[in-house]
């Protein structure tokens, strides 16, 4: 058990606390939900114990259309991971339906050299291993 | 306030390979040189600021027993959110200006060749458990800074139309200053053809936008004007320093991505400064990554925000005999990894007319700028007092 912990290791798991809980909870039955806020509708990512507009402790988790566009992304080429095999794509997302929200992904289901910024693209959700799943972007 | 001085720089010996250094050494053979430079004695200081990762560094008062200091009347430890090393050096503008203490010593010790990443760059086991973003990071297979480091490429080049060879520039800079460095781990020229050719980390960062992991420290000593006057070396004052965040500051995911905390950290600076940015005469940025270093030579107003590829101008600008000496040491790509103290004590021994073969004639003005994302620091060392 021990060696294959060392050369099989499982891919990083999300952390959960009493702030971010919503969104991984909502991730666990394939929605896409950020925070928001209940008293100026502010959506906040990553979460926040106090909403960064209005510092409203009334914060919510809204489900949202999980469509948007790339902003940035990066082919990795190295390994800097052992759970990671390498080309893989790391990209951050606008969300179409969420002002000021952008989310770390990884864009699956497609080339790396075929993406491009303002691609737009559309939420998954991937099972990393042992039924956790979390949210990933492909093409639209 | 009380005008400040940096009175003494001092380093180590900076190495790769070997048997693994003693951090506690390194930090105290740089501290030792550094008070030597600047004439003074452990009976002299008082205070002492050191930044580090956590376990890469010796904390503040073990280097205080082995220097024989009586007591100390302010230190602090400072653990990694700041703008890297030259954190050390403002916190002790912060206490000398203040009077809270006279002579300070500060430090940046790294041991990170030899493996000793420090507590808070370790990788957390799976599953990943983290304060911040970086945990969310970390489930997409983003370990550490180079694919954030990645995007911001990629995006610079939608935005702004660079071109790769922008980023090329830098790398090519270092080594043609670091050939004139004899602390300097990497002295071989590379040209822009090595750089283009050099192995894809994280599409389109090449390996040779990275800095080196070394072994080694640096350290300085930073007094009153009053009391720097006194001393055998000429004063390198501080004539200004800023910190600066940006809004809902974070590595990837906050408001201003390509820039992170510089631009707002080169306001405040200039605001502060008796000087602009025309009557600077070298530039010592921070080069972790050869993206940070053009956002602070944008961010320090050098040229407009965008307009670095056409400022450096094949790279005449900065290379030696150019009208804008960009980090003379060969910085952090070539002389190593001193997590950007070493930018501050290059600048001082530059304004000093020590520099040997790669002096920048005349110098009187440095501007430093450390860290990026939401750590960005900034400080303009002189010979003058004050500017016009």
């Amino acid at each position: 058990m021990t060696a294959d912990l060392e050369f099989n290791p499982p891919r990083p798991h999300p952390y959960y606390n009493d702030v971010s809980e919503g969104f991984w909870e909502a991730a666990q039955k394939r929605t896409l939900a950020i925070q928001q806020c209940a008293d100026c509708a502010t959506f906040i990512h990553y979460p926040s114990a106090l909403c960064t507009n209005c510092q409203s402790e009334n914060l919510g988790y809204s489900e949202v259309s999980g469509r948007g566009t790339v902003y940035s992304f990066a082919i990795v080429r190295h390994g800097f991971h052992p759970a990671f095999t390498p080309p893989y794509v790391i990209a951050l997302i606008d969300l179409d339906d969420a002002p000021g929200v952008r989310m770390y992904t990884n864009i699956v289901d497609v080339e790396p050299e075929a993406v491009r910024i303002d691609m737009p693209v559309q939420v998954t959700f991937e099972d990393i291993g042992d039924g956790t799943l979390i949210p990933q972007f492909m093409p639209a | 306030m009380r005008k400040v001085a940096v009175s003494g720089v001092g380093y180590s010996e900076i190495t790769r390979g070997g048997i693994t250094p003693s951090p506690e050494r390194l930090a105290l053979i740089a501290s030792k040189n550094a008070m030597r430079d600047a004439g003074v004695t452990g009976k002299d200081v008082d205070g002492i600021f050191e930044y580090s990762f956590g376990t890469d560094s010796p904390m503040c008062t073990y280097v205080q027993k082995g220097l024989g200091i009586d007591n100390l009347v302010v230190y602090q430890d400072i653990m990694g959110s700041g703008p890297s090393g030259l954190a050390s050096a403002m916190a002790a503008y912060m206490a000398v200006a203040s009077g809270m203490c006279e002579t300070a010593v500060v430090y940046r010790c790294i041991t990170q060749a030899a493996g000793n990443t420090g507590t808070i760059a370790a990788v957390p086991p799976p599953p990943a458990p983290g304060p911040n973003g970086m945990s969310e990071a970390l489930i997409y297979g983003v370990q550490a800074l180079i694919p954030s480091m990645g995007m911001r490429m990629q995006r610079r080049m939608h935005e702004y139309g660079a071109s790769i060879e922008d980023w090329g520039h830098i790398a090519v800079n270092a080594r043609k200053w670091s050939a004139d460095n004899e602390r300097a781990v990497l002295r071989k020229e590379v040209t822009m053809e090595d750089y283009l050719n050099s192995r894809m980390l994280a599409e389109p960062l090449h390996l040779l936008d990275c800095d080196l992991p070394v072994n080694g420290a640096c350290a300085a000593v930073i007094t009153t004007a009053e009391r720097a006057a006194d001393l055998p070396t000429e004063p390198v004052y501080i004539d200004s320093m800023a910190f600066g965040t940006g809004s809902r500051p974070d590595w990837s995911l906050g408001d201003d991505f390509l820039f992170g905390g510089t631009i707002r950290c080169g306001e405040t600076l200039w605001e502060r400064s008796s000087f602009t940015p025309d009557d600077v005469d070298l530039l010592e940025l921070y080069d972790g990554f050869t993206h940070i270093t053009i956002s602070w030579v944008e961010a320090l107003k050098m040229c407009g925000i965008g307009e670095f590829g056409d400022w450096v101008d094949g790279g005449r600008t900065i290379n030696p005999g150019g009208r804008m000496p960009l980090n003379t040491h060969g910085g952090q790509l070539a002389e190593g990894r001193l997590h950007g103290l070493a930018h501050l004590t290059e600048a001082v021994l530059q304004l000093r007319g020590e520099c040997g073969p790669r002096q920048v004639p005349g110098a009187t003005v440095a501007a430093i700028g450390n860290a990026h994302g939401p750590q960005a620091g900034a400080m303009i060392v002189s010979t003058e007092p004050s500017g016009a």
